[in-house]
């Protein structure tokens, strides 16, 4: 991965590629890379949809070798929906096969003239870039089996569908999985509509004749994964509870927590939440002949995804994840399954985040264009945003802009992105998170630990406010780092617990570079991509008034808790103080 | 995971003082997923309260200590996060849901004892003066994801309490699944009173039982 590949979409003539050494973005990959290309190339005024925005898109550090788990890929940008920074990722293949091409990123520049439509291929050979508008306002399923039909099954795919295209600001990018189904997303923040604006509908990844990247040490990076993927392997989380029910295993428990957040945010339990349970997914899942177990990317051991079939057996949709089963679920009022993974489906299909439009459909049952717990009514909202009606694009553009067009009070979002399915009143540290990432509210920007890197015992009073802060910005840190190499985020607990395994993983990216790694150097790397992100939305125009909960969950208590969020803004101000 | 079997005699005596009639059944192994459900949205079982967690699970309930250690790591108490088995009282008529270890930034906060548990505030388990102290009486017990296979056919042998109502719409329910429960009556007229429309009798409580065949 020592080469950049530009490509400028509105140079005259048409698009055109160069390809340069890495030079100062070496040793960087995932989100390091794309946050700081955006943040030293993008002008933080430009308008997300023109021509000065950029879309990079770059695997991990580690990502197209043998390591385990190294299957993420980053997607950057301005980000239409909120204007700040946006890193968005997801699995599938494109990360592996990118990285074994040897491209560190790939930059979409400019904005071409007129209203052709592109398809760019990535391989070996070079990138060439071609007109195709036969793909126009496909949707991301046709639009796979119309490419398989032409470049075959032995490369990655990603795509845009209709909604990228119509540059709604909920649109994602779909990454095909090992079965070259459009099903993994970078969903957040709109970079589909990035993608839309430069008028690319499908990037085609060829590795053919590329083989896997080779450390530096290979012995030792043999060595490393071997106690990397034991130690994945020996723990409960990442070798037992997800492989066996998926990350909708935190329904039951966030339900019972009291965190589930219902109806728009009304309260923390859903009295259906049992019917949405992982518990309950997974034994429908192997009912019906589906998987409650499967790898969004080859090298994958958690196995976290699945295969959910209809009641005739037949492939419906990816096993949905707990944050889509909640935005369709819980936070709609709706309580059955199918229903969730026919949404789910449409989701893929359109290419929008599924918690973007959950928590927008939920809203717009608050404005009363449904009622709560309307299967079918979920189900024609979301079809008329595919169909690209006025209605479709209002809803398709997220739950903030819907909220004001229906003029509803509380609409949960934080910097224009919807938040996610943890109420931050019970649980007070998330809503920190939520509040001061610069990504927006995102359950995920501060996902990681590991005891060696965050040195926090256990002197934080669990009753108290106190430390909240503190934890949510080493966890930010933390975060930031395993999102620029590749790694899944759920290699999280396994890294907290087990020292060995948190070792392994320096050992990987030392190997790797023949280099020692040690959490000290984890952290700095986190700071920088933090700090660089941090720079930009300050560059943008946001202040600390901006990392704000919405004014009604200071103001609502929620049952069964009877809470509010209480941090201070004073201590939340004090986050980014490095 | 193997609950331990309880001193025969206390268990004896709170089912006597609590006087539910009993219903017994067998089931094959593959049929205890059905029972699931039920658990996911919480049983009663008998127990003495008045008492800590630790000891509610341990000596009451007969789960190894090494077992509540390293495997039930997410615990809560009327909806609160436990961080502290040994400390924390239960009281008559509470909910208690049992869980492994979940992923994610909530579910490291949810960990029982973790570094993450201040970013919970508020909804941590803060002990209050015990309500209701009762001898012989029931908690409302649920179990989540890899704890369901693992703790349900203990829970089950021991018995849950159901009453009439309950225990009729499971039953209706397993046959209209295709999977109904051959079961072996305590004695006939018990069985029949459970299948007839006898407002009297569904409204009380029934010890269901539940045994493994081989």
């Amino acid at each position: 991965m020592e080469k950049i590949a530009r490509i400028n979409m509105g140079a005259p003539g048409g698009p055109k590629v160069t390809e340069e050494p890495i030079g100062q973005y070496a040793g960087l990959g995932g989100r390091a890379m794309t946050s700081l290309i955006i943040a030293n190339e993008v002008n933080p005024l430009a308008h997300p949809l023109g021509a000065e925005n950029k879309l990079v898109i770059a695997p991990g550090i580690l990502s197209g070798t043998v390591a385990s788990m190294s299957g993420r890929l980053s997607v950057g940008c301005k980000s239409p929906l909120t204007g700040t920074i946006k890193e968005s990722n997801a699995g599938g293949q494109a990360a592996q096969v990118l990285a074994r091409i040897g491209y560190a990123a790939i930059i979409l520049e400019g904005k071409p003239v007129g209203d052709d439509l592109y398809k760019i291929i990535v391989s070996a050979n070079g990138i060439k870039v071609e007109v195709d508008n036969s793909l126009k306002l496909m949707d991301n399923y046709p639009l796979i089996e119309k490419l398989r039909r032409e470049y075959g099954d032995k490369v990655a795919y990603m795509t845009i569908g209709s909604a990228g295209e119509r540059l709604l600001l909920a649109a994602s990018i779909a990454c095909t999985d090992p079965e070259l189904r459009p099903t993994r997303h970078c969903g957040r923040g709109g970079v589909g509509a990035v993608m839309g604006a430069k008028h690319v509908k499908a990037i085609i990844l060829d590795d053919a004749g590329c083989s896997m990247r080779a450390p530096k040490n290979p012995e030792k990076y043999r060595e490393a994964n071997r106690k990397y993927v034991e130690g994945l392997r020996k723990h409960p989380v990442t070798g037992e509870g997800l492989p066996a029910y998926g990350t909708n295993v935190l329904t039951n428990v966030l339900n019972e927590a009291g965190g589930y957040p219902t109806r728009n945010f009304k309260s923390g339990v859903f009295e259906g939440g049992a019917n949405l349970s992982g518990e309950a997914q997974a034994e429908l899942e192997v009912k019906r002949g589906g998987l409650a177990t499967h790898g969004c990317h080859r090298g994958c051991v958690i196995q976290c995804s699945g295969i959910f079939n209809d009641k005739d057996g037949k492939y419906l949709t990816k096993q949905p994840e707990y944050e889509t089963v909640w935005a369709h679920g819980g936070h709609c009022g709706i309580d059955d399954l199918d229903t969730v993974a026919r949404l789910d489906y449409m989701d893929d299909n359109i290419g929008l985040d599924t918690i973007e439009m959950g928590v927008t459909i939920g809203v717009a049952m608050d404005a009363g264009l449904i009622e709560f717990g309307d299967r079918e009514g979920a189900i024609r909202l979301v079809g008329e945003v595919g169909k690209g009606t006025p209605l479709g694009r209002v809803l398709g553009c997220g739950a903030a802009i819907t909220g004001k067009v229906f003029g509803v009070e509380k609409v949960p979002v934080v910097k224009g992105q919807a938040i996610p399915a943890y109420d931050p009143r019970p649980i007070q540290g998330i809503g920190v998170t939520y509040a001061t990432t610069t990504q927006g509210a995102d359950h995920t920007a501060g996902y990681a630990i590991a005891t060696n890197i965050l040195k926090v015992g256990g002197d934080v009073d669990p009753l108290k406010t106190e430390g909240q802060v503190e934890l949510s910005r080493n966890l930010q840190i933390a975060t930031a780092a395993i999102d620029s190499t590749g790694m899944c985020l759920f290699i999280a607990f396994a890294i907290m617990d087990q020292p060995e395994t948190f070792q392994a993983l320096l050992d990987l990216l030392g190997s790797f570079y023949g280099t020692e790694m040690t959490g000290d150097d984890v952290i700095a790397l986190g700071k920088k991509v933090l700090s660089a992100e941090r720079d930009f939305n300050t560059r943008a125009g946001f202040t600390k008034h901006h990392d704000r909960l919405p004014r009604f969950f200071y103001t609502d208590p929620i049952e069964p808790h009877n809470q509010v969020f209480s941090v201070s803004d004073d201590e939340m101000d004090q986050l980014f103080n490095w | 995971m193997k609950i331990g079997e309880l001193a025969t005699e206390s268990r004896f005596e709170m089912e006597q003082s609590m006087n539910p009639q009993n219903f017994e059944v067998m089931v094959t192994p593959q049929m205890l997923n059905n029972f699931f459900p039920l658990f996911q949205k919480g049983v009663r079982v008998i127990c003495n309260t008045q008492c800590t967690l630790e000891n509610l699970l341990n000596e009451q309930f007969g789960i190894e200590p090494e077992y509540i250690k390293n495997r039930i790591t997410t615990i809560f108490l009327n909806n609160r996060a436990i961080d502290a088995v040994g400390k924390t009282m239960v009281n008559a008529g509470d909910s208690l849901a049992l869980s492994a270890s979940m992923p994610g930034l909530v579910g490291a906060t949810m960990r029982r004892g973790g570094y993450l548990a201040a970013m919970r505030g508020a909804m941590t388990y803060h002990q209050d003066e015990i309500v209701e102290n009762k001898k012989n009486s029931w908690i409302s017990l649920k179990l989540f994801n890899l704890l369901l296979p693992e703790l349900s056919p203990g829970f089950l042998k021991q018995g849950i309490l159901i009453n009439g109502v309950e225990l009729k719409r499971f039953l209706k329910q397993q046959d209209e699944n295709g999977c109904p429960i051959k079961y072996v009556p305590v004695n006939a007229a018990d069985v029949s009173v459970i299948l007839e429309e006898t407002s009297c009798c569904c409204e009380n409580d029934f010890l269901f039982k539940v045994y493994l065949k081989g």
